[in-house]
C-alpha cells in the first residue's frame, strides 16, 4: 500500500510493485462483481471538480466511489460560479474550506492537479490535464491488456492517430514502457510531438507497418477540437490512410485486441466492423476503469477490505 | 568621498585600488571607507525593460520600477513602449521625459514604429527622435508586414538610431514554452525555435536592403546565433542581446508549471543555452538585458497558459551573472556586457568608471546573501522564479549622478553611507 497518502499527477509516480498491487486489487473488486459494495471509505468525500466536460471518466470515478463508501460531491464547471468569473484558486479554496478528503480533477490546463496541490492539503488524483496525462486512463487500459494475457512485459500495443494530442498516449507510454511492453506509435507526422521516441518507442507514419504483429491496437480519438486547422486536410483522407479498418487489423496478430479510450468518432479513426467486433475490448475497457478506479481510491486513502 | 581597499570594475577588467568621487569630479570631502575588497562597478545599463507606466502601473510605475532598478544596481533602463496607451507620440515621449525626472535611476525611452504597436501605420519616428527616444521597436509584436518594417528601417537609418526587433514569426510563435521534448513531456503548447530564427533572417535581409541599425532583442536559439554571427561577419549593421533569464535557466525547469518562469521568448533547450554562451564568449552576443516585466499576483496566479509572458528581472541581474560565472562564463565578460557594451551600442556617455563620466556606480558584496521576498523586492509585482530563495550578492549602494539612490542599512549601519 505504498500509494497510501500520495497524489497521482501522473504514472509516473507508481512504480511496478504499484501498479501490481493495484491490478490485484481491482481484480478482487471485480471477481466481487458489481453488486457487491464495500464500506471501506465509508466517512470519507470525494469531490470531481471538472473543468472540462466528460461523461464516462467523471461517472465511472463517481460509481467507484460510491461503491466503497464514500461520499460523492460533484462539480462541474458549466454548473459552477467560474462562469461568474470566479478563478480557479478562488473555486478550490471555497471547496477545500468545506472538507474534501481527495480531488478528482480533470482541466484542460496542463499542470493543473499540481496547482490544486497548492491550495489543498488533500490527496489529488488527475483525471487529465489538458494534452499533458492522464494515468487512470493509462492504468485502466493496463490493466485491460494484463487481464487479457497475463503479463504487460514483452507486449507489443501499438497507438494509432492523434498523439499529439492525447494525454490518453502520453500516460499509456510511460505507463507500458516502465512495465516492459513494446509501444509503437502511428499516425500522421503533423500529429506526432517532437522528440516523442524519447519515451523508448518506436514511431512509424506507415499504419499497416507499425501495426505488424501487434498484440494491442489502440485507437485514440481525433481531437477536432483542439487542432488547429492545417493538422489535415480531410477525415475522408485520414481515414483511408490512417483509420482502423478489418484490412489494417489483418496485419496484426490473430489474438490481437482492438482498444479505445473513448468517445469514438465512428467512421473517423476507427470504422464500426472493428468497434463492434469481438477482438473489441471497448467496453471491457470501461467496466474494468470502475473496478481500477476503486482500487486506487481505496489504497491512496487506506481503505481496508478483507 | 574616498573608499578603500576596493575591487574596482572598469566596464573592461577588475583592478584593486582606492576609489573615490574625485575620479568623477572635485570633491573636497575626504572621508574615507573600508570597502575590505567589495565591488565597485560601474553602474548597470539595462536596455530592455518594462515599466508599465502609464496605463499598467498596478504592476509597476516610473518611480517603483526605477527604485527596483536602483535595489539591483542599474543606474539606466530602457523602457519598452507597450505601455498604455503605447509609447507612439512626441507627446508622450516627452511626459515621460518630464515624469522621469523624478525617478531614481536614468530612463531613456524607446518608441513604437507603428501606432498603438498595430503594425499598420508608421508613428512620427523624427519627431520622437527630437524628443529623445534611443531606438524603435514594436516590442512582443513582430512587424509581419516586411515592406512596412522596410519603410522604418529606412527612417531609423536616416535619424541615425537602431531597430529593436522581437523577433517572432506570428503564426510559428504561438505557444507557451519553446517546443522540444519536455514540451511532449510536459503537454505544454510549445513554439518551435525557428520561429525566432525565421524573423530573425528577415531582419538581417531587411538590414542588408537598407544599411538600418537592427538589434535583435532576447535572441534565445543556437539557429539566431549562427544567422548573427554570420550577417556580422558578412558587414551587415545587427547587433543582440540575451536575457539575463535564458543564461540561468532552461525548458527542463518548467515541470513545476510556475508561472513566474513563463517569459516570451521562451527558456531555451540544453543545446540553445550553450549556443548563447558561445555566442557571448564570441561577442556575437553584444549585451545581456533583463526584459524586467512585472505582473500582478492576481495575473500570474493562473494557469500555466492563461499566464501572460514575463518575469522581473531588475533586483537579481547581478545574482543571476554570479550564477552564470560559476558555469565557466568569465565574470568580467558578463559585467561588460551590462555596462560597457550597452553603453557603447546606444552611443550612452556611461557604463565605465573613468574621468569625464557621470558618476554612476555600484558597491557589491558578491558573498553577502540575501532572501528575495514581498518585503525585500522594490518592485509592485513579485513575479520571479527567485522568490522565497536565497540569493548569493548584494548591491550595498548605488549612485547615480553622484547621489546615492539606494543603501543598504545592515551592511553598513545608517549613516555612514549617506549622499555626497
Amino acid at each position: 500500500m505504498s500509494i497510501l497518502g500520495k497524489d497521482l499527477f501522473d504514472v509516473d509516480v507508481l512504480t511496478t510493485d504499484d501498479v501490481m498491487s493495484i491490478f490485484q486489487m481491482a481484480k478482487k473488486f471485480k471477481e466481487s462483481g458489481f453488486a457487491k459494495k464495500w464500506m471501506s471509505l465509508k466517512g470519507k468525500t470525494i469531490c470531481t471538480l471538472f473543468f472540462e466536460s466528460s461523461t464516462r471518466t467523471r461517472i465511472s470515478f463517481e460509481i467507484a466511489a460510491k461503491r466503497l463508501g464514500s461520499d460523492v460531491v460533484n462539480f462541474t464547471a458549466s454548473t459552477s460560479s467560474l462562469n461568474k468569473g470566479e478563478s480557479f484558486k478562488d473555486t478550490v479554496k471555497t471547496l477545500d474550506a468545506m472538507g474534501i478528503d481527495l480531488y478528482v480533477i480533470r482541466h484542460s490546463e496542463p499542470g493543473s492537479p499540481m496547482m490544486l496541490k497548492k491550495y489543498t492539503q488533500s490527496l489529488v488524483i488527475n483525471a487529465g490535464d489538458g494534452i499533458r496525462g492522464h494515468p487512470t486512463q493509462a492504468i485502466l487500459d493496463a490493466y485491460t491488456m494484463w487481464e487479457k494475457f497475463g503479463k504487460l512485459e514483452g507486449l507489443k500495443v501499438t497507438i494509432v492517430g492523434d498523439i499529439f494530442h492525447s494525454r490518453v498516449a502520453r500516460s499509456n507510454v510511460k505507463l507500458l514502457t516502465s512495465m516492459g511492453a513494446d509501444v509503437t506509435l502511428t499516425g500522421p507526422a503533423t500529429l506526432m510531438p517532437l522528440n516523442v521516441e524519447k519515451y523508448g518507442v518506436k514511431v512509424s507514419y506507415d499504419v499497416k507497418k507499425a501495426v505488424s504483429n501487434s498484440d494491442i491496437v489502440m485507437g485514440l480519438r481525433m481531437q477536432l477540437e483542439r487542432q488547429s486547422s492545417t493538422c489535415f486536410s480531410s477525415l475522408d483522407e485520414y481515414n483511408e490512410f490512417y483509420g482502423i479498418t478489418p484490412e489494417i487489423m489483418k496485419y496484426a496478430k490473430p489474438t490481437s485486441i482492438f482498444m479505445h479510450p473513448g468517445p469514438m468518432n465512428r467512421g473517423v479513426e476507427v470504422i464500426e466492423s472493428i468497434s463492434d467486433s469481438d477482438s473489441s475490448f471497448v467496453e471491457e475497457q470501461v467496466t474494468n476503469g470502475v473496478f481500477v478506479r476503486m482500487a486506487l481510491l481505496n489504497q491512496m486513502l487506506g481503505g481496508v477490505v478483507e | 568621498m574616498i573608499f578603500d581597499n576596493a575591487n574596482i570594475f572598469d566596464g573592461e577588467r577588475f583592478h584593486k585600488g582606492s576609489f573615490a568621487f574625485n575620479t568623477y569630479f572635485e570633491d573636497q570631502d575626504d572621508e574615507k571607507l573600508d570597502l575590505d575588497g567589495l565591488w565597485v562597478l560601474p553602474g548597470l545599463v539595462d536596455t530592455h525593460a518594462h515599466l508599465r507606466d502609464p496605463g499598467q502601473t498596478r504592476r509597476e510605475d516610473l518611480i517603483s520600477g526605477t527604485r527596483s532598478a536602483a535595489h539591483g544596481g542599474i543606474t539606466t533602463v530602457f523602457a519598452m513602449p507597450n505601455t498604455t496607451p503605447a509609447i507612439d507620440n512626441e507627446a508622450m515621449v516627452l511626459y515621460l521625459k518630464e515624469k522621469s525626472q523624478h525617478a531614481k535611476v536614468n530612463v531613456k525611452i524607446v518608441g513604437a514604429i507603428t501606432k498603438g504597436r498595430e503594425g499598420k501605420e508608421l508613428t512620427e519616428m523624427h519627431r520622437m527622435a527630437r524628443a529623445g527616444v534611443v531606438g524603435f521597436s514594436d516590442d512582443g509584436n513582430f512587424l509581419s508586414d516586411a515592406s512596412l518594417a522596410r519603410h522604418a528601417m529606412e527612417y531609423a537609418h536616416e535619424i541615425g538610431l537602431p531597430i529593436i526587433s522581437h523577433c517572432q514569426d506570428k503564426d510559428l510563435g504561438t505557444g507557451h514554452m519553446r517546443e522540444g521534448w519536455y514540451s511532449t513531456l510536459y503537454g505544454i503548447y510549445a513554439m518551435p525555435d525557428v520561429a525566432e530564427s525565421i524573423a530573425v533572417s528577415r531582419e538581417i535581409e531587411l538590414s542588408y536592403l537598407t544599411k538600418a541599425h537592427v538589434h535583435i532583442a532576447h535572441v534565445s536559439t543556437a539557429r539566431s546565433v549562427k544567422l548573427i554571427r554570420q550577417a556580422k561577419k558578412d558587414g551587415i549593421n545587427i547587433t543582440c542581446d540575451v536575457c539575463i533569464h535564458h543564461l540561468v535557466f532552461m525548458d527542463e525547469d518548467l515541470h513545476d508549471y510556475d508561472t513566474s518562469k513563463k517569459i516570451n521568448p521562451p527558456f531555451p533547450t540544453a543545446e540553445d543555452q550553450v549556443a548563447l554562451y558561445e555566442g557571448l564568449e564570441d561577442e556575437t552576443i553584444d549585451a545581456i538585458i533583463t526584459d524586467h516585466a512585472p505582473y500582478t499576483v492576481e495575473e500570474k496566479e493562473v494557469e500555466f497558459q492563461s499566464a501572460p509572458f514575463g518575469i522581473l528581472g531588475f533586483e537579481t541581474l547581478l545574482n543571476e551573472i554570479l550564477i552564470v560565472s560559476q558555469k565557466g562564463i568569465k565574470v568580467e565578460l558578463l559585467l561588460k556586457k551590462v555596462t560597457s557594451d550597452p553603453a557603447k551600442l546606444y552611443k550612452l556617455n556611461e557604463g565605465r568608471i573613468q574621468k569625464g563620466l557621470p558618476a554612476n556606480f555600484v558597491i557589491f558584496d558578491p558573498d553577502q546573501q540575501w532572501t528575495v521576498s514581498r518585503n525585500t523586492i522594490q518592485s509592485k509585482s513579485t513575479n520571479t522564479p527567485f522568490l522565497n530563495k536565497t540569493m548569493n550578492g548584494k548591491v550595498i549602494a548605488t549612485y547615480v549622478n553622484g547621489r546615492q539612490v539606494y543603501e543598504n542599512v545592515e551592511s553598513f549601519g545608517k549613516g555612514i553611507l549617506r549622499f555626497a
